[in-house]
């Protein structure tokens, strides 16, 4: 008798009977019958009862929902009156000192710079900033590992910054200024920037969540930067807060 | 030609079913299931050329669906709801080599939730769904060596808790989540 079928082979099996790979181990096997008549069952009980009273909820939603205003323009680079900074950066900005990122483990630095017409300045922990200031980020981990940078605001407001696209973190090796940057949203008040790099991939929704649980509840925890919990262990992080000014 | 409106719609009928079974499957309510179904499906729907492509869809929507219904399992959890996190049938008939493959499996039940989301894939993958290791590493998209160093350490964490309990706390771990 050969190996009984995975749920993801039954799975398959029903999205593509006629390519089924299991249908040879289905004719002699109870067991996995069983199991598929049961995945018939729930399929039908989607088919009959959830999709018709979920359908128009699940299509209209379908589109990102953005804020009335959008609150941080991810732009890509030399663009505007950032062709500056990215030069600066490109040519060689000040490297994160050495003996800030570990020999072993993730440590993670993160610095920002931003954009203005006398070229890109590096800005400090805390610093006042445009509120419409244009920002790049450069990032040094002690080894490779998968980079999410997110940010939020004084209300509460997360924002996935980089990568901009796509369901998983990128990997990320020593030291780099990250493609791309981001404009600020031109509503004043703190702005924290949190980069997370890992091991292993972690799901954006759970370092957004980690954020949220971070901050809530507490008047002022934006600003304070509290570490984010419920990570993977091995996960580094760095922050960094920005004030916007009117 | 069809809009992109009832495009969406014939695909969430064709493909829900994967999202619900997954989703009924790793919550153990239909309620919640339904829920699920339709937060993942809206994920999905935002990369609609991805979800036409029948070749590769599959595993995508089921590792969507697994991460995100994973995910609320933690919260459940961290609310102090632990039912949902106890409730996961195992399959026992996934392996011809019976329960001797992994006795584990009951046990590795009572401490899923307390691991990183890629480790509780691997785990729920193999132990629960009866997947290879190839499979899980592909669906994934890890390598088949880090999909048996995951498993290891889950394991043997998973003992650890066991050994301790009913009454103790898992000591920390690579891997486990605070």
């Amino acid at each position: 008798m050969t190996r009984c079928a995975s749920e993801l082979a039954l799975e398959a099996h029903l999205f593509d009977p006629a390519r089924s790979t299991v249908r040879p181990h289905l004719e002699g096997c109870v067991a996995c019958r069983t199991r598929l008549s049961r995945m018939e069952q729930e399929g039908e009980e989607f088919r009959r009862f959830v999709h018709p009273r979920t359908v128009d909820r699940v299509v209209a939603n379908r589109e990102p929902r953005r804020p009335a205003w959008r609150r941080l323009l991810v732009v890509l680079f030399p663009a505007g009156g950032l062709a500056a900074a990215a030069a600066v950066l490109l040519l060689g900005p000040p490297q994160p000192p050495l003996d800030y990122v570990g020999a072993k483990g993730t440590a993670l630095s993160l610095r920002v710079w931003a954009g203005s017409a006398d070229g890109a300045r590096e800005v400090g922990d805390g610093e006042r900033i445009p509120a419409s200031a244009l920002l790049r980020f450069q990032v040094a981990s002690g080894q490779p590992c998968r980079l999410w940078l997110l940010s939020v605001d004084g209300r509460g407001e997360v924002s996935r910054l980089f990568p901009a696209q796509g369901d998983a973190p990128a990997l990320f090796t020593g030291g780099t200024t990250l493609p791309g940057g981001v404009a600020l949203d031109g509503q004043a008040g703190p702005e924290r920037l949190y980069a997370v790099c890992s091991e292993d991939a972690i799901p954006l929704e759970q370092v957004e969540r980690s954020i949220r649980e971070a901050i809530a509840g507490e008047a002022g925890a934006v600003r304070r930067g509290p570490r984010l919990r419920g990570l993977p262990a091995g996960a580094a992080q760095a922050t960094m807060l920005v004030e916007k000014l009117p | 030609m069809e809009d992109p409106r009832s495009q969406a719609a014939r695909l969430y009928r064709e493909l829900g079913p994967v999202v619900y079974r997954r989703c009924l499957r790793l919550l153990g309510d239909r309620a919640a299931a339904e829920d699920a179904t339709q937060e993942v499906f809206v994920k999905l729907l935002r990369d609609m050329d991805r979800l036409k492509d029948r070749e590769t869809v599959l595993p995508w929507v089921y590792r969507v669906a697994m991460n995100h219904c994973l995910n609320l399992r933690r919260d459940a959890r961290r609310r102090g709801q632990d039912g949902m996190a106890e409730d996961l049938d195992v399959v026992p008939d996934a392996h011809a080599e019976g329960p001797d493959a992994y006795p584990d499996r009951q046990l590795a039940q009572a401490v899923l939730s307390r691991f990183d989301g890629e480790t509780q894939a691997v785990a729920v993958g193999v132990l629960v769904d009866g997947m290879e290791h190839e499979e899980i590493a592909a669906v994934l998209g890890i390598s088949r060596r880090t999909v048996s160093r995951k498993l290891a350490r889950f394991l043997e964490n998973a003992r650890k808790f066991i050994a301790r309990t009913g009454t103790g706390e898992a000591e920390p771990d690579e891997g486990a989540v605070p």
